[in-house]
């Protein structure tokens, strides 16, 4: 035990004898009685994904098909695919850049299925959905195997190859993709099926949010945040690494691919450009620089960002330097992103939850009888470091 | 020659001297600020107050500034290099001597090193992360003796290791108390503690208490 | 048999440079636990950057190779001072396995940035330092840049490896990544390692850009893939060892360059892909890493 917890920045210190009372009288059975309460009385996810819907829908209705509504919605798309890097980076700290590869099964698969099956918008969504989580439980159970610098390195590979089949696939339209996707909505005209599909779009974005809330703020999120932490910590309450692993990646994929569904339905046309590393660099900065640990913070990220990208001002032409430093910026002072940043402005403790782990799994480990070492890489709370 | 410093550890302060040839055992409960301590005055992380070596201040924050002028920490834990031989282990304990008095110099005195732990000879061209507890901390000792040191900062060298090995390590710590090699031993157990020492401090909370007399041979 | 000897040679080229990235990236990673992802934003600012000084500024050659290697130098020194030592000396910032990647992900995507800025999105090729037709040996050709660019690479590499395992300052180098504390309590100035290797990489990349540009040439967005692969060659010599990833370089090149012409020009990339993809996930020994936790 080096660190004095005189320079240790964060709000809850391990053991050490300074802390705050890392060692409250709450036994595990009441906090583990209060997850359960709140389990089934948690009213924020369901209020968040409603919040979202409903504030979406009116956006969109405001803009009205207009340009910005058309970037807007393309952002919606974006936005849905970082929700569940949310819960991927920044809570369960699995380092995958998976996600423009589902972005991109996601955005084929309906181009495909419409154009060339003939799928009705609903039927070509359900149909991706399954497709993408039998190709994430497929690809998820061999490459949560390995170890997380191997993990990382593999899918960053994976955006390479898969790309260039899309692009030497004349099935999948080669270079410039598939076209004539249908909107999720038809309408009257092309204002209104803009609008109308942008509503479908916030309807599923704020689904998207509802879940990944829901699953951060139980027990299973309880268990992801540990496992981010230490992995010992993990295993000793009983956490099945490997199957959270796997959730994880499965769950974050599908929201992918639901994505990349809007995306091509919004868009009308599917490049492999969804499937470039491009895109997910763009991907990543949205979540690092948003804050990858708030689901509102990325879903703003996204729609700003892809805001940016298509402006034709002094910023996207210099997107590249400005998102670099950004991110360079971010890494530095607020590794939880502008978010993290306004949280903590508010002196708002986002990570409540890390603080009812602590208490948790230090009597936990207490009545094991394990040292308190083992708890030392547990007691990061909120804001600290990756 | 005194070694005094007052610092303070989180929320404490501690104010301690060592006298020249002395051993004291810094003993007491886990936690309570033992090892922060030694490793604020070994340099390492950032401590309030001053610490002197034989007269002279210690600039805070370096490490290697308390290396040079003959203060050598064996941490906690040992912190060998795994993927490192124990011949390259403890060679870099002379690391800042090689610099200014060339490494055929140093190796020289290294090899004097390993007179003191013939059991590591054989064991030179193994990979130091192969090695069994008690030989790693044979090779931390020998990493810092490689230094030259003036003052030995040994933080709890038992840690982990069995009690036939920990024996070991005390009977060659016992020899070293007989030189004119000023020890500060962190160690949890006061038993083993006593064996060795001059005298004891028992730190508590992040204070010293009242230094107490410790009975030895 | 020269089509086979034509490809080994093609293939030798691109893997000696995609060798010594990997050699840059193991050896900075082994001092610092961080990979330096820019790598081949270094190389590519060595080959479009001296190819611009003589082209449209008229520098002679020598000059824009001086320039610009210091050019890289300096960024490098001033990354190292702004960015990594306030993340690493200062323990602010985010650490962990974010660190190991996006620090230098960051700093890859602001030069890509400026190098648009200046250079646009043409492709460059520097001159050659040895120039003349390719060199007819035996049965095959070979451009004379790749004999420069492999002979290079060799050299570079055996340097990296007897300075690693034969100098004191290299194996203090090596305590550097493998114990942070226990290179500070013997003195070990871990800070000045990092910048000093960080420059030094940077410094080389730079220089094999200029030396390989001839053959292929660059934009400004040449540097992400050729990060990547040294970061895979890198990987099978498990983030440590110069010389073996200089070996695994080669054999992707090869690899890349023999599936290519026997098996499809188009999908060889694919193919090298996939199978390095293969290796990764099934075999993650093979880059020294252990397996998960259950």
């Amino acid at each position: 035990m080096t660190e004095p917890a005189a320079t240790d920045r964060s709000t809850i210190s391990g053991p050490a004898p300074s802390g705050p009372a890392a060692g409250s009288s709450a036994g595990p059975a009441d906090v583990l009685s209060g997850v359960r309460r709140v389990r089934r009385r948690d009213p924020v996810p369901l209020g968040a994904g409603l919040l979202i819907a409903v504030v979406g829908c009116l956006v969109l209705v405001v803009m009205d098909g207009s340009y910005l509504g058309l970037t807007v919605t393309t952002g919606v798309g974006y936005a849905i695919v970082t929700v569940g890097m949310v819960l991927q980076l920044g809570y369960s700290r699995q380092l995958a850049f998976s996600q423009s590869v589902f972005m991109g099964v996601g955005a084929y698969g309906t181009g495909v299925l419409e154009t060339k099956y003939n799928f009705s918008s609903l039927e070509s969504l359900l149909a991706v959905i399954a497709l993408a989580a039998v190709a994430a439980l497929l690809v998820g159970a061999v490459v949560t195997r390995a170890p997380g610098l191997a993990l990382a390195l593999a899918t960053l590979i994976l955006p390479l190859f898969i790309y260039q089949l899309a692009t030497f696939s004349s099935w999948l339209g080669s270079f410039s993709g598939i076209d004539g996707v249908a909107p999720f909505w038809t309408g009257s005209d092309y204002t209104a099926t803009l609008v109308q599909t942008g509503i479908i779009s916030a309807v599923l974005l704020g689904l998207a949010a509802g879940i990944v809330l829901r699953v951060m703020r139980s027990g299973i999120g309880l268990q992801l945040m540990a496992m981010a932490d230490d992995e010992r910590l993990g295993e000793s309450i009983g956490v099945s690494l490997r199957q959270r692993r796997l959730e994880v990646f499965v769950l974050g994929s599908v929201l992918a691919a639901v994505g990349g569904a809007v995306l091509a339905s919004v868009q009308g046309i599917v490049t492999p450009d969804v499937l470039s590393e491009t895109s997910e660099i763009t991907l990543l900065l949205m979540v690092f620089v948003a804050g990858r640990k708030s689901v509102t913070g990325v879903i703003l990220g996204a729609i700003v960002i892809e805001y940016l990208t298509t402006s034709t001002s002094f910023i996207s032409t210099n997107l590249g330097i400005i998102e670099g430093i950004a991110l360079l910026v971010i890494l530095l002072v607020e590794p939880d992103g502008v978010a993290g940043a306004i949280d903590r402005l508010l002196g708002r403790r986002t990570d409540r939850w890390a603080a009812s782990l602590q208490t948790w799994s230090a009597a936990r480990l207490g009545t094991r009888g394990q040292a308190a070492q083992g708890a030392r890489g547990g007691g990061n709370g909120a804001g600290n470091a990756a | 020659m005194s070694v005094s410093y007052g610092k303070f550890v989180a929320v404490e302060s501690v104010t301690l001297s060592v006298g020249v040839g002395e051993c004291v055992a810094v003993i007491g409960p886990n936690g309570h600020g033992k090892s922060s301590m030694v490793t604020a005055v070994a340099g390492l992380v950032r401590r309030g107050g001053a610490v002197r070596v034989f007269g002279q201040q210690l600039p805070a924050g370096s490490p290697g500034a308390a290396v040079r002028a003959g203060l050598v920490l064996v941490p906690e834990r040992r912190h060998l290099y795994p993927e490192l031989t124990t011949r390259d282990n403890i060679m870099l304990g002379s690391y800042s001597r090689t610099r200014r008095i060339g490494a055929r110099q140093a190796w020289e005195d290294v090899a004097g090193v390993l007179d003191m732990f013939p059991e590591l000879a054989r064991l030179l061209d193994q990979k130091a992360g192969t090695l069994s507890g008690g030989q790693q901390q044979m090779v931390a000792l020998a990493r810092g003796m490689a230094a030259q040191p003036r003052v030995l900062l040994l933080d709890e060298p038992c840690l982990g290791l069995a009690e036939a090995v920990a024996r070991r390590v005390y009977d060659w710590l016992g020899e070293m108390t007989k030189t004119d090699m000023t020890i500060l031993l962190v160690e949890e157990n006061p038993v083993h503690a006593v064996l060795v020492a001059d005298r004891a401090v028992r730190m508590y909370k992040g204070l010293v208490e009242q230094p107490g007399v410790a009975s030895h041979e | 048999m020269s089509e086979f000897l034509n490809l080994l040679a093609a293939g030798l080229t691109s893997g000696a440079i995609y060798g010594i990235f990997g050699a840059c990236l193991a050896v900075w990673f082994r001092v610092c636990n961080v990979l330096n992802l820019a790598v081949g934003d270094f190389a590519m600012f060595g080959a479009i950057g001296s190819a611009w000084l003589v082209q449209t500024a008229g520098l002679p050659f020598i000059v824009g190779i001086i320039v610009v290697l210091a050019g890289v130098g300096l960024t490098a020194w001033l990354f190292d001072w702004v960015v990594l030592h306030t993340a690493f000396d200062r323990g602010a910032g985010a650490h962990g396995i974010v660190g190991v990647f996006f620090y230098t992900f960051g700093l890859s995507l602001v030069l890509e940035g400026v190098a648009r800025a200046m250079f646009g999105t043409d492709v460059y090729g520097a001159p050659s330092i040895w120039s003349g037709p390719a060199l007819h040996i035996l049965d095959f050709h070979v451009q004379r840049a790749g004999v420069l660019v492999i002979g290079l690479a060799i050299v570079s590499g055996l340097i990296l490896w007897a300075y690693l395992r034969f100098t004191v300052s290299g194996r203090a180098a090596s305590a550097c990544g493998e114990s942070v504390l226990g290179s500070r309590i013997v003195g070990i100035d871990s800070a000045k390692f990092r910048r000093r290797i960080f420059i030094m990489t940077a410094v080389l990349a730079a220089l094999f850009g200029i030396v390989e540009s001839p053959i292929t040439g660059y934009t400004y967005m040449s540097g992400p893939t050729l990060s990547l692969i040294g970061v895979v060659a890198a990987g099978f010599a498990a983030f440590r060892r110069p010389g073996r990833a200089v070996a695994a370089g080669l054999v992707i090149g090869v690899a890349e360059a023999m599936l290519g012409g026997y098996v499809s020009t188009s999908y060889n990339d694919v193919l090298l892909y996939a199978i390095l993809f293969a290796i990764i996930i099934f075999r993650p020994e093979v880059l020294g890493l252990g397996p998960e936790p259950a």
